[in-house]
């Protein structure tokens, strides 16, 4: 039976390396695709997943999980990963009254398809609860932990986007009448 | 429930399956993590969390060991002119005022100085010979694992 993320964080805690191999290896590829989606570059999605994990390692002995570990490490990647972009290419990005935006690098989307196409044109706040959902699969509430807002605003971003996804002809086929 | 709530869970209701396949089909896949990254982090990790299973140990050991040590150290100095030993510890450890292990000059020796150090060696840039961390001559993967172990070390106190 597979361990627990408590259960390995637990043993990490008190200097089971196995337990953290573990552990990186169950999230290295979500958090490097993560990355990858921020950074639109291969070596740096490497350089912000190295830096993720030692962010992990930071906290030991004291780290502990009050939300799943996606919920945990999503604040963390993508931190690291805007200030890495934002140390390369000395070029700021967009930001706002509230938090940080979170753009997705155009690189790594498909412009051929209808989605990619149409979820380029979304505002960024909006990309980002949409990849959440539907690409990550988190929850309205997990999505409110990792972004620091509450709820409401999260189903609030999600409507809009998902209104204009419903309106646009290319997408318009993915909604049931 | 607000108005904006209701809509958004009428929405989700009629979305189809086919729009979260289609998503993520329209997002690119990177290349895989290198062998060298995983290595890299691993290693980390158990340089950092070995020494907690080492020093795992009876509970007084440690403060005890501790004031054995100080007075070792009281009993050395007593016997050591201080300005023979003082001038040498600052050139070994310490260069324009920054710690030898703080790569990046920002002030405190971190894991972020190891993983400076190891890029530099891995994309073979101009070597700065202040980088021989070990004073072995060379600079190399040992200076990273000194400067890794100085981050990770318990007491993180940089000389």
């Amino acid at each position: 039976m597979e361990r627990s993320d408590e259960s390995l964080i637990d043993a990490i805690n008190k200097g089971d390396s196995e337990a953290f191999e573990k552990l990186y290896h169950r999230y290295r590829d979500w958090v490097y695709r993560l990355a990858w989606r921020f950074t639109g570059d291969e070596n740096k999605a490497q350089d912000v997943l190295q830096e993720t994990f030692v962010y992990v390692l930071s906290k030991v002995p004291n780290l502990h999980l009050t939300a799943k570990m996606t919920t945990f490490l999503y604040p963390a990647v993508k931190h690291i990963s805007f200030r890495i972009t934002e140390k390369t290419t000395h070029i700021p990005l967009e930001e706002t009254d509230d938090e940080p935006a979170c753009n997705i690098d155009m690189k790594v989307l498909d412009g051929q398809s209808d989605i990619g196409a149409v979820l380029a044109a979304l505002p960024a706040k909006q990309q980002e609860v949409i990849l959440l959902r539907y690409v990550d699969d988190f929850s309205v509430e997990e999505i409110a932990e990792s972004l620091g807002v509450p709820a409401g605003t999260v189903k609030s971003r999600l409507n809009s986007a998902l209104k204009r996804l419903r309106e646009e002809p290319r997408t318009k086929k993915y909604f049931f009448e | 429930m607000a108005n904006f709530e209701e809509q958004f869970e009428d929405l989700e209701n009629r979305l189809s399956d086919g729009f979260a396949t289609g998503l993520k089909k329209a997002i690119k896949q990177p290349k895989p993590v290198s062998p060298a990254a995983d290595e890299f982090i691993i290693g980390l990790a158990q340089k950092k969390l070995r020494r907690p299973s080492r020093f795992r140990i009876i509970r007084w050991a440690v403060p005890a060991a501790s004031a054995a040590a100080a007075i070792l150290l009281v009993a050395i100095l007593n016997n050591q002119p201080k300005q023979a030993l003082q001038p040498a510890l600052v050139k070994e450890t310490r260069v324009a005022g920054f710690a030898r292990e703080d790569i990046d000059r920002n002030g405190q020796v971190n894991i972020l100085d190891a993983m400076k150090l190891a890029k530099g060696l891995k994309q073979e840039q101009k070597i700065n010979k202040e980088w021989d961390i070990n004073n072995d001559g060379q600079v190399d993967g040992k200076d990273v694992d000194v400067v890794a172990y100085s981050a990770v070390r318990l007491d993180k106190g940089v000389m």
